[in-house]
């Protein structure tokens, strides 16, 4: 059926929460092996060395993953997309509750874990769907509902089915078929025929080197990985810093024990987890404001372009960012545990700001190739959470690892960001090799 | 066609897009734009309140399972 015959048949509504209803699932599966990690590791006699390489292993397939996906997303539309990832995962997981060892379960798992790339594919239906000017609340409500997924399965799944997690699995696959089917009945590519042909039009090998090649492209991915990148960086790192960095004064509260400790370092982490998906919607509403207000603060970023304020917006993100990583630091050679609970909860929220506000420039810069573009971007920076906890781990002092983050790679990126965003028209045709180089003239 | 013609953010794109910004409906007035809204202040205040329980909690060490 044609795009614009469905079209008439359904609305911008609908399809936002036929994304967000995927993407959320999709989070709900991505994560579900992590939340069931202590019974795996019992059932198996998993080492601590097995249970990281088990919770690093979910992440392992993004950066491809969500390049292909965003391509497919525009070759052939999101709602197939999206579809075959949830059929595809979802028999995974049916199958991954039958697992008879614990490799075919790991390598069952690793493949379910591939349903985090849907992150991609639901921006690029919700861009094809909504205008420019509620295009920062629509991806940052989208990827916001879908983030809480993973909290959620934390959350719930362990109280639901205890120490079952064949049965989880198993349940979860079998809504993910069926969310899969409603997907495709229902997902309409576009809000018209032309946008979808338009999109499908150029997602070539070619337009892709070309959207990975632009100056612009790579500043935005660079912004990612200091965003999302450190978001899910810290997921992982914080738990044991608080636990090692602050260990003294977790004593002093009366948190002893490994149980007890474990707990209070989870629940200070739990504060930048919780405030940099929960804010991450009020980015977008902002970027969507800064836009309809004009506010455009900084110096040599472009002024004139029809969303110049949003880039203005995510520079300001950036830069919270970069001073939240240094005052992180300041407390913990302080010593000061309330203090860095405190700077936490304000870089949960900059980092909110700085994932919200990437994607709320990406469908507008990069209008044809919104699928290509949010793939590369969303892809690579997932780089950004395997790196950072690297460095810190490195570095002799704990507590020094966020100020040589920020002053050594941040604000380079920041720079970098700047000198792409100074173009007054179209800032997406700057890279390297020229616009006719890459596509040629003839389609 | 030359490829270039359909290149993202080109003369005709962008001023399309201008006159849509310009003249289109304004959907922050939509009854839907104000729901979402409503629904971002809400995970708002969740997060604050993780916020405040985490630091009741970096405090007093009390307020959590298995504190004091």
């Amino acid at each position: 059926m044609r795009v614009s015959t469905r079209a008439s048949r359904t609305n911008k509504t609908e399809q936002f929460i036929l994304a967000s209803m995927g993407f959320f699932w999709c989070f709900l599966m991505w994560f579900a092996s992590a939340a069931f990690s202590p019974s795996i590791a019992e059932d198996y006699g998993l080492s601590i060395a097995q249970l990281g390489i088990l919770a690093s292993s979910a992440i392992w397939l993004a950066p491809v993953g969500r390049i292909v996906a965003g391509w497919a997303a525009d070759r052939i539309g999101a709602p197939n997309t999206f579809a075959i990832i949830l059929v595809f995962t979802g028999l995974f997981s049916i199958g991954s509750a039958f697992a008879s060892s614990y490799n075919v379960l790991f390598i069952m798992r690793v493949v379910v874990a591939m349903a985090g790339v849907s992150f991609v594919v639901g921006i690029q239906h919700v861009a094809q769907w909504f205008e420019d000017k509620e295009i920062g609340l629509a991806e940052g409500l989208f990827a916001g509902t879908g983030n809480v997924g993973a909290g959620m399965g934390a959350l719930l799944l362990p109280r639901i089915y205890g120490t079952n997690y064949s049965d989880a699995f198993l349940h979860l696959g079998l809504v993910a078929l069926l969310i899969g089917a409603v997907y495709y009945w229902r997902g309409v590519a576009a809000k018209t025929e032309q946008i979808a042909r338009r999109a499908a039009a150029v997602a070539t090998p070619r337009d892709s080197l070309f959207v990975w090649t632009r100056y612009c492209a790579i500043a935005l991915m660079l912004a990612y990985a200091m965003a999302f990148g450190l978001e899910i960086g810290m997921n992982a790192w914080l738990p044991g810093y608080y636990a090692k960095g602050f260990s003294e004064e977790i004593k002093r509260l009366g948190f002893t024990g490994a149980v007890s400790v474990q707990v209070a370092a989870g629940t200070f982490a739990a504060v930048e987890s919780f405030n940099a998906s929960l804010w991450r919607p009020f980015s977008g509403y902002m970027s969507d404001i800064w836009q309809r207000k004009g506010w455009m603060p900084f110096p040599i970023i472009s002024k004139h372009l029809p969303y110049s304020p949003r880039i203005h917006w995510l520079a300001m993100a950036l830069v919270l960012i970069t001073i939240m990583m240094v005052l992180l630091t300041v407390a913990g050679l302080l010593g000061y545990l309330h203090m860095s609970v405190l700077v936490l909860a304000f870089f949960g929220i900059a980092i909110a700001f700085g994932t919200g506000g990437t994607f709320a420039i990406v469908p507008l810069m990069f209008r044809d190739r919104p699928g290509a573009a949010a793939g590369f971007i969303g892809g690579f920076s997932t780089g950004g959470g395997i790196i950072y906890p690297l460095v810190y781990g490195f570095l002799p002092n704990i507590h020094m690892g966020y100020a040589f983050v920020a002053l050594s790679m941040f604000i380079p990126i920041i720079l970098f960001y700047f000198w792409t965003m100074r173009y007054e028209r179209h800032p997406e045709e700057h890279g390297m090799g020229s616009k006719e180089h890459w596509l040629g003239t003839a389609a | 066609m030359n490829r270039a013609d359909v290149t993202p953010g080109s003369k005709d794109r962008a001023e399309e897009h201008a006159l849509e910004n310009e003249f289109g409906s304004d959907p922050t007035k939509e009854f839907g734009y104000k729901r979402a809204v409503a629904a971002v202040y809400l995970e708002i205040v969740i997060a604050v309140a993780v916020t405040i329980f985490s630091l009741y909690m970096a405090l007093t060490g009390t307020g959590g399972f298995p504190g004091k």
